[in-house]
């Protein structure tokens, strides 16, 4: 047979190479390049999906979070606004009743002032009638008895006594 | 069974001195006529390279001779089985790519997954993120490598894998990929300097420069013989199984020794397999290995 097992024959490792060779080349050109291609525009295209719902996700988790926060602070706002409406309302209602107060002493005071003005003036009206009348019945005792002695002095008297009298009032 | 000491010498000069002997042997005894059943020359002949397509019980092809500037290059039986491999591969794989969109069918999954396979566990783990640029050539070695190993299981096949020629051929391919890929990487000058490990003292380079280029050489190398020894080995057990009949001479052998043959054919199937996948998975590793030095 003139051949070995163990050794090469130059012919044969030169078909294999050109077997090989070309046979790399054709799938590389025919089969390898369109399908890996293909595998990674696939890969691709999943890789850009999950981003892409990943990226939704955050999106709507933030729409989310910006939603509760907002719901948050209008609350905080709408109970900020019915603290200080009822401040305002408690402050207005104090104020009211602090010049209502205000008032009404001052009208008493008035009152008040009024009364003692009167009150002065009827003194003053009451003295002027009261020696009028006392003037009055002084002249009807001065008439019916001027010329008795003893109720002269007693006029004289009297009329001692006045000045004093005036002065007590 | 000198042959087999012989071989297990690893003398090549030995080797082929018990071949030509047994072959003298059989041509004493006549073989097909003669009473005296040589083992030693069956299996040889179903393993060695010949220039004819036999297909009992039909008859044979013979094959053309010729010779280009003093070089046998005749079509021989693994030449032939290597075509057929390749043309299937090409077949199936130009068919999967035309049908491959993006739902691929029963057969394009097939592809992909070999496809896959290699680019996700072979070449990106073990190359990197250059990997990628190595697909193409891993893949058609490892489709190559199996498509031969399974062609010698089939009837009439040949395991041209199990050939030292064309497993030399595949191996001299992964030197060739191992060397371009760190001169691509580094530069012709910067790759061979990442032959000797950096910061080793000069007046080691006389010691380190021979034994790093033995190194080198010795990655294919070692890829050329684990593959042709594995399939060599496998259709050897199974030829002298069969052979064992033929020498007991004896129908009580027949149901031992085909069931043997069925239990090493199942094995052998997982071999084509595993040798496939292990040579691709060291090519990627080599190349790896010459695009990260150290």
């Amino acid at each position: 047979m003139g051949q070995n097992l163990v050794q090469p024959n130059l012919g044969l490792i030169v078909w294999t190479l050109v077997t090989f060779v070309l046979l790399a080349f054709i799938l590389r050109k025919f089969a390898w390049g369109p399908i890996l291609g293909m595998i990674e525009e696939r890969e691709k295209t999943i890789r850009e999906a999950l981003e892409e719902s990943k990226r939704a996700r955050e999106a709507a988790d933030e729409a989310l979070a910006k939603q509760k926060e907002m719901m948050t602070r209008a609350r905080a706002e709408a109970a900020r606004i019915v603290t200080e409406g009822q401040k305002e309302v408690e402050k207005i209602r104090s104020e009211i009743l602090e010049k209502a107060r205000g008032e009404a002493s001052a009208v008493l005071e008035q009152g008040r002032k009024q009364i003692e003005f009167e009150t002065k003036q009827a003194i003053a009206q009451l003295k002027g009638t009261v020696v009028d009348v006392a003037l009055a019945a002084a002249s009807k005792l001065i008439h019916a008895s001027l010329d008795d002695a003893k109720h002269r002095q007693l006029v004289e008297e009297y009329l001692e006594e006045l000045p004093t009298l005036q002065k007590s009032h | 069974m000198s042959f087999f000491l012989a071989l297990l010498q690893k003398n090549p000069e030995a080797a082929r001195a018990a071949a030509e002997g047994a072959a003298a042997a059989t041509q004493t005894a006549g073989h097909p006529a003669g009473d005296k059943f040589d083992a030693g020359h069956m299996i040889l002949e179903h393993i060695l390279d010949s220039n004819t397509l036999e297909f009992p019980p039909f008859g044979e092809v013979h094959l053309p001779h010729f010779h280009l500037f003093g070089l046998d290059l005749s079509i021989t039986r693994h030449v032939v089985m290597m075509w057929a491999a390749s043309l299937i591969i090409v077949s199936l794989a130009v068919l999967a790519a035309r049908i491959h969109r993006l739902a691929p069918g029963k057969l394009g999954h097939l592809v992909e997954m070999a496809v896959l396979f290699i680019r996700d566990e072979l070449a990106i783990p073990n190359i990197g993120h250059q990997g990628a640029r190595y697909v193409p050539y891993l893949l058609s070695t490892f489709l190559f490598i199996l498509f031969c190993n399974l062609l010698g299981l089939v009837p009439y096949g040949a395991a041209a894998t199990g050939n030292i020629s064309v497993t030399l051929g595949l191996a001299l391919i992964a030197f060739v990929m191992m060397q371009t890929a760190g001169i691509r990487e580094y530069g012709l000058m910067a790759h061979l300097k990442h032959l000797v490990p950096a910061g080793v003292p000069s007046w080691m380079m006389i010691i380190m420069v021979p034994v790093e280029i033995i190194g080198m050489v010795a990655k294919p190398f070692a890829l050329c013989i684990r593959l042709f020894a594995n399939m060599m080995g496998g259709h050897v057990v199974i030829l002298s199984l069969l052979g064992l009949i033929f020498i007991m001479g004896s129908w009580f052998v027949v149901p031992v020794s085909v069931g043997f043959v069925l239990f090493i054919n199942f094995l052998e199937l997982l071999v084509a397999f595993i040798q496939a996948y292990i040579f691709t998975m060291l090519t990627s590793l080599f190349i790896g290995m010459s695009i990260h030095p150290h």
